[in-house]
């Protein structure tokens, strides 16, 4: 090592050292903006190039480019979304998870980040993470087309819940569908093929319609009618509910039988037009009341399907 | 004449607000260091950049073999500028730094930092495997040692500004101002002092505030959520930290070995073997690019679990090999990056087949990367401080703790009990240096008070003890001081020649305190360093060592005798019996 020797030259004023200094600041302030836009004009490119491998499902190259322009980026999200996105088509998933966890930690109500989450715990198996991930994507931030996005991930979930057999929460996750989006040709196209993927048409879409005519919180009812689809519910509710808890001596039936006298109270209530604040009590009830048939006599027979999925609807 | 009085009065007055202490002068100077050196590390790592991305282009570029040119020549180049025109800017950063501390008064001459500046933007830019931390240090310590001696700094404060910008420099490098103090501080200081420890934390705080303004307040890496899954999995954390020791130990023995071997070769070989060590590299970048240049996308990468472990393992086992071909070859850069790129790889490798065959729930690979990061660190600089904060800093995450304390403990103690020669120790005495270890310093056991004293108390008179009975006690003893306690926790000493005297001069009834004038004695405690109790006995011929619960409680005598006994000195020059 040259190890260094005592000062052999005359020292700079310290004028001479503020000005290298602030000529120094000048010279970095230059550099750095220069820096700055190479590198995002460098992440810009790998970027472009990356949507176009994707787009022509060369998702491995893809990957390539979205890594190069995530490192020139800094980690920016939109690179790391189109990243993970082509990570989970290529199947790696462990990789794909870390970058959307490191965008989760930053937004956890991102719809984007949870729709991709919810894809990897369905690739994994994992359904009930799945659909909770699926519901956050729904209810989630979506900067831009977020009606669009939204339909998307719950035909995702339905996939899901199709492929775990979970009828009624099929029909429910449709019902809400076509209340979310009503009139929209192309989710009823989709949704005549989720009930055609169950096997039988006729069936399931019989019990949809009649789901759909029970329905007291669809968009495009009047007050009077929702109130009157309110009423029915209720109805159809207590009489499921007496029909099962008469004489069981269930030790829950006292509470079933406290529950059935509110409901008999509230529905002989009803003056004739419109009553601020029935509907809403009319539905908690029905609601309270289809929990507490449940515990008490279990799943509902085929043709009380209709109101199972209305209240499933109602209770998510 | 009475007016201009005043105004001198005044004038004089203003001065004295206006001047500032050496300390004051010392922080000020901190913080512009900080901001200097920061500037210079800025410029320094867009440069490496730009050569980097002009001269290897990016990972996806399909001409491969192109990399096989630029580090050639980019090693060629790099050590024909330190050979032929910055001499000074040769060797290792940290003992350059250590040099201007302990050899030349802090002075690092001003080409060091053009020199380090340009040979290793060249070197690392063009993919040879070394990291620009080292480098930074070093332009850091030339910054401050520029502004100290612009500003006529004291020697002592001059010695201590060389730290002061290499801790700026590493801090800024490194984005992460805890480690870069401690580093620092672990490293080449070694003083805890308040005034050294404020001003090198000064100079790093505001490199990091500049560096950030510059380059961005992201963290070095992208760090994923890290946990702790299974308690189990500390032991195969503490697996990675044996590993990465007996790595680090393998690593430094063999950078010794083959730096002897190519120093015993002709002078003119050095032309040669670092171009061959640079084309080697572009060999490896061939099939793994990774392990070129500093590798920082490449941890990244291995952070977000994007290698399986077959190809962590081979990264960080090739990354030895590049990076100990470039360092031996006399390529000039650092030492950092490379090994917390081995790290990060091997302890990656090993935490991806504990996921696969731990019969426990397991971290995945990345966990175990992030914390593998300060393993090889530890191993090599023996800086566990160091490595442990700064894993911590790069996370962000207070959980990485316990994992990372386990495996960089683990990691220091194995490479410390195999190879107890710290790695800038080696390097030092290949260059014909002898600089101290800090640790070395750390490792040499003091002797304490408590090792010296003579304990008892059968010497001490008491302030009111007839003069006559006094001089008895003291002949009995045979010793030549004695002890006199006073009232109040008071001490005195009274010789024996002073005694006799006094006896011979007047009435031997009288009691010392009223014979003569006692003077006061200091007391010193049992866990205080000899060296403190030995510089009192330069003015004093004895000294009461006490409790420090209890400072009236007399726990013994110390005496230079004593000392002397206490470190070996068999004939003191002067005896005091």
């Amino acid at each position: 090592m040259n190890a260094p020797g005592k000062p052999q030259t005359k020292a700079p004023s310290p004028l001479v050292v503020l000005l290298a200094c602030a000529v120094l600041f000048v010279v970095t302030s230059l550099v750095a903006r220069a820096y700055y836009l190479e590198r995002q004009k460098l992440s810009r490119a790998h970027f472009d190039r990356g949507q176009k491998l994707a787009f022509d499902c060369n998702y491995r190259a893809a990957v390539d480019e979205y890594r190069v322009a995530l490192s020139f980026s800094h980690g920016d999200s939109n690179d790391q979304v189109a990243l993970a996105r082509a990570l989970i088509e290529l199947g790696s998933l462990d990789e794909a998870a870390t970058y959307l966890g490191e965008l989760y930690q930053k937004d956890s109500t991102n719809g984007i980040v949870n729709l991709l989450l919810a894809r990897i715990a369905a690739r994994e198996h994992r359904s009930n993470d799945a659909a909770a991930l699926y519901y956050r994507a729904i209810y989630g931030f979506w900067p831009e087309a977020g009606a669009k996005n939204r339909i998307s991930a719950r035909f995702e979930l339905i996939d899901l819940l199709a492929k775990a057999g979970d009828k009624n929460r099929v029909l429910a996750e449709l019902l809400q569908l076509v209340s979310e989006a009503p009139d929209n040709p192309d989710v009823e196209k989709r949704v005549a093929k989720s009930l055609m993927a169950f096997g039988s048409l006729n069936r399931p879409a019989a019990v949809f319609r009649e789901a759909l005519e029970l329905d007291p919180t669809l968009p495009t009812l009047s007050a009077g009618q929702r109130q009157q689809r309110a009423r029915d519910l209720l109805d159809r509710t207590l009489t499921l509910m007496e029909s099962c808890t008469f004489g069981s001596g269930n030790p829950q039936s006292g509470q079933a039988e406290e529950l059935s006298n509110a409901a008999k109270k509230l529905l002989s209530s009803q003056h004739p037009g419109i009553s601020e604040g029935f509907t809403p009590q009319a539905l908690a009830l029905a609601e309270q009341l289809w929990k507490t048939r449940s515990a008490i006599c279990g799943p509902v027979p085929d043709t009380q399907k209709p109101v199972a999925i209305v209240l499933a609807k109602l209770s998510r | 004449m009475p007016e201009q009085t005043g105004r001198s009065q005044l004038f004089s007055k203003r001065r004295l607000r206006f001047t500032m202490s050496e300390t004051q002068r010392f922080l000020l100077l901190a913080l512009l260091i900080g901001v200097f050196a920061a500037l210079l590390v800025v410029c320094f790592h867009i440069v490496i950049d730009f050569i980097s991305w002009s001269s290897l282009g990016t990972l996806t570029d399909r001409f491969r073999f192109k990399r096989l040119i630029p580090p050639t020549l980019g090693a060629l180049a790099a050590l024909v500028l330190v050979r032929r025109f910055f001499r000074a800017a040769q060797g290792s950063g940290v003992n350059q730094t250590k040099a201007a501390l302990y050899i030349s008064d802090g002075y690092v001459p001003a080409s060091t930092v053009v020199g380090k500046f340009v040979a290793c933007s060249v070197a690392i830019g063009t993919g040879n495997s070394l990291g620009p931390e080292d480098p930074a240090l070093q332009m850091g310590a030339g910054i401050a040692s520029l502004v100290g001696r612009s500003f006529r700094l004291q020697r002592e404060s001059m010695r201590l500004i060389a730290p002061m910008g290499a801790a700026a420099g590493i801090a800024a490098a490194f984005n992460t101002p805890i480690a870069g103090v401690l580093f620092v501080m672990e490293e080449i200081v070694d003083a805890w002092n308040a005034g050294v420890v404020s001003s090198i934390l000064l100079a790093s705080v505001s490199a990091v505030v500049v560096a950030r303004w510059f380059l961005g307040d992201q963290p070095i890496f992208h760090v994923p959520a890290f946990e702790l899954i299974h308690p189990s999995e500390l032991l195969v954390y503490a697996a990675v930290g044996l590993v990465g020791g007996l790595l680090s130990v393998l690593y430094v023995r063999s950078i010794e070995l083959l730096r002897e071997r190519l120093d015993r070769l002709p002078k003119w070989s050095r032309y040669v073997q670092a171009p061959a060590a640079g084309f080697l590299i572009g060999c490896f970048g061939l099939w793994l690019p990774q392990v070129m240049g500093a590798g920082y996308p490449a941890i990244d990468s291995a952070l977000h679990n994007q290698f399986p472990w077959p190809m962590l393992l081979s990264l960080g086992l090739v990354k030895m090999v590049a990076t100990w071909l470039c360092f031996s070859a006399g390529v000039p850069g650092g030492m950092f990056a490379p090994t917390l790129f081995i790290g990060a790889m091997i302890g990656g490798g090993l935490g991806g087949v504990a996921h696969q065959y731990w019969p426990f729930p397991t971290s995945p690979p990345d966990a175990y990367a992030l914390v593998g990061i300060g393993t090889f660190f530890a191993g090599i600089f023996r800086a566990p401080m160091t490595s442990i904060f700064m894993t911590f800093e790069v996370s962000g995450n207070y959980v990485v703790i316990l994992p990372a304390m386990v495996a960089n403990i683990v990691s220091y103690f194995v490479s410390r009990w195999l190879y107890p020669t710290p790695f800038f120790t080696m390097l030092a005495k290949q260059e014909g240096v002898d600089l101290p270890s800090a640790e070395e310093r750390r490792s040499i056991p003091i002797l304490r008070v408590e090792d010296a004293l003579r304990p008892g108390n059968s010497t001490v008179l008491r302030s009111n003890t007839p003069i006559a009975r006094a001089l008895e006690e003291v002949e009995k003893t045979g010793r030549d001081h004695s002890l006199v306690e006073r009232a109040g926790g008071k001490w005195s000493w009274i010789s024996r020649k002073a005694l006799s005297e006094l006896v011979r001069d007047s009435n031997g009834n009288q009691t010392l305190e009223q014979g003569i004038e006692l003077p006061l004695l200091p007391w010193v405690y049992p866990d205080l360093p000899l060296d403190v109790a030995l510089r009192l006995l330069g003015s004093y011929p004895l000294l009461p060592v006490t409790d420090r619960a209890h400072p009236e409680r007399l726990l013994g005598t110390l005496t230079l005798e004593d000392v002397h006994h206490a470190y070996g000195i068999s004939c003191p020059p002067q005896a005091s019996r």
